[in-house]
């Protein structure tokens, strides 16, 4: 099942622009200071969990399944997954919270 | 020339036997006792040629025509009851008897993301010898098997508050443990000892949901974070700051720290918990250098601080 989702991922139209986007989203929002997340020079953060493996990460904040939905759905409004979240909302919106999903969902397998 | 053949023969017996005694001292095959732990070599040849071995056997389970993956109330409760017991469920943890297991039962959300539907079948309904799995037949009907299957392959789609949700519907909620959400002194960790911790965290199952460096499991798991840095982050499950009273209640009342979290009360009394928490610092360089001090027992939920302008603002002078 994960070979075929991987498959997926790869066949996918996943270009180098829409990473450069999540990119730079994670530059502009200053993701790195808590989080370490990969292909982002400098985000080396402690202050949250590290992003390194986010594709088999079980679940989102220790609350949630970790889909692409649901990691968009905290990304895009933390306390409306979990209200006790230190998890700041960063104001971005549904589709720059997929964005970013997609994101880390496939920095883990590369 | 009768004397060479024997010789050899007599040559070849003494390596035979010598390899054996070396293989059985240095593989450590002497050492039976649960509280130690396998080496990590052995564990990992355990693991290669057990997934070898079941997924040629599983390939034969044909699965029934109109089955999928699927969450019902009623095989939650069924779980509940037979399964739950030793690999627990999302938020719950499995009995006390299942947590000082060795190999420890693996979590089954993470087993549900990595083996096919045919081979969670074939675990169920053939066991595992040497691994304290047993075989289900005549105990469970085939159809009661697949439909445990169909749980479990749907657990990675359920939040721990949807799981609770099904087992409230069939009537088979655990009843609370009834604790008080514990009140942590000062100084926890003056009298803990970081080793005894390690043997903690293996005996209370931890490695079946979390990478712990120093203890043998399976590799890339990630039911929960890794923890070779958890000591160094500045919170404990994105929620509290972390200082050692924190660290110490979340270990041992979870959901007292946050009533959504998968991380199961795993009944760690305060010494243990505080000799888990030594552990954890001893990985690394102990609590965050900029986590605020001790000022109000447990410390409290960090969304107010995370709401004022996020974690940065989390310290507050005393």
């Amino acid at each position: 099942m994960r070979a075929v989702l991987i498959l997926a991922a790869l066949a996918a139209p996943a270009p180098a622009d829409a990473e450069e986007a999540a990119r730079a989203l994670i530059a502009r929002h200053g993701c790195g200071t808590c989080h370490v997340i990969p292909g982002v020079p400098g985000a080396d953060g402690r202050t949250g969990p590290p992003l390194d493996a986010m594709a088999r990460q079980v679940y989102v904040a220790g609350v949630i399944p970790n889909t692409l939905e649901g990691l968009a759905r905290f990304i895009a409004d933390p306390q409306e997954v979990d209200p006790l979240s230190a998890m700041p909302d960063l104001g971005l919106s549904p589709e720059e919270a997929r964005r970013l999903a997609v994101y880390l969902h496939a920095a883990g397998e590369r | 020339m009768s004397g060479r053949l024997r010789l050899i023969a007599v040559t070849a017996a003494v390596t035979l036997v010598l390899a054996g005694a070396g293989a059985f001292v240095l593989g450590g095959f002497h050492d039976l006792s649960a509280a130690r732990q396998h080496p990590p070599w052995l564990y990992r040849g355990l693991g290669l040629v057990r997934d070898a071995v079941v997924a040629a056997d599983a390939s034969e389970v044909e699965l029934p025509e109109d089955w999928r993956p699927e969450a019902a109330a009623e095989d939650a409760a069924l779980f509940q009851t037979h399964c739950a017991t030793c690999h627990g469920a999302p938020g719950l943890p499995p009995a006390p008897f299942a947590l000082g297991m060795v190999p420890a039962p693996p979590n089954l959300v993470a087993a549900a993301r990595e083996r096919p539907p045919g081979e969670i079948f074939w675990f169920i309904r053939d066991g595992l010898k040497m691994s304290g799995m047993p075989s289900w037949r005549f105990r469970l009907t085939e159809a009661e098997m697949w439909r445990l299957t169909a749980l479990v392959e749907a657990l990675p789609t359920l939040s721990p508050a949807e799981y609770r949700s099904l087992l409230s519907e069939a009537g088979a909620l655990p009843p609370p443990d009834g604790e008080a959400a514990p009140s942590i002194g000062p100084n926890v960790l003056a009298d803990a000892d970081p080793e005894r911790g390690r043997m903690a965290m293996r005996l209370h199952g931890c490695r079946s949901c979390h990478v712990i460096p120093g203890v043998v499991g399976t590799s890339d798991l990630r039911v929960g974070p890794p923890l070779g840095e958890a000591g160094e982050r500045r919170y404990i499950a994105g929620v509290l700051p972390n200082r050692p009273e924190a660290m110490v209640r979340w270990i041992m009342d979870p959901q007292a720290v946050d009533p959504l979290s998968a991380m199961p009360d795993l009944g760690v009394a305060e010494p243990v918990a505080r000799d888990m928490a030594a552990y954890l610092y001893a990985l690394g360089d102990g609590p965050p250098a900029a986590a605020p001090q001790a000022s109000e027992g447990g410390g409290a939920p960090a969304s107010a601080e995370a709401r004022a302008g996020g974690p940065a603002s989390s310290h507050r002078p005393d």
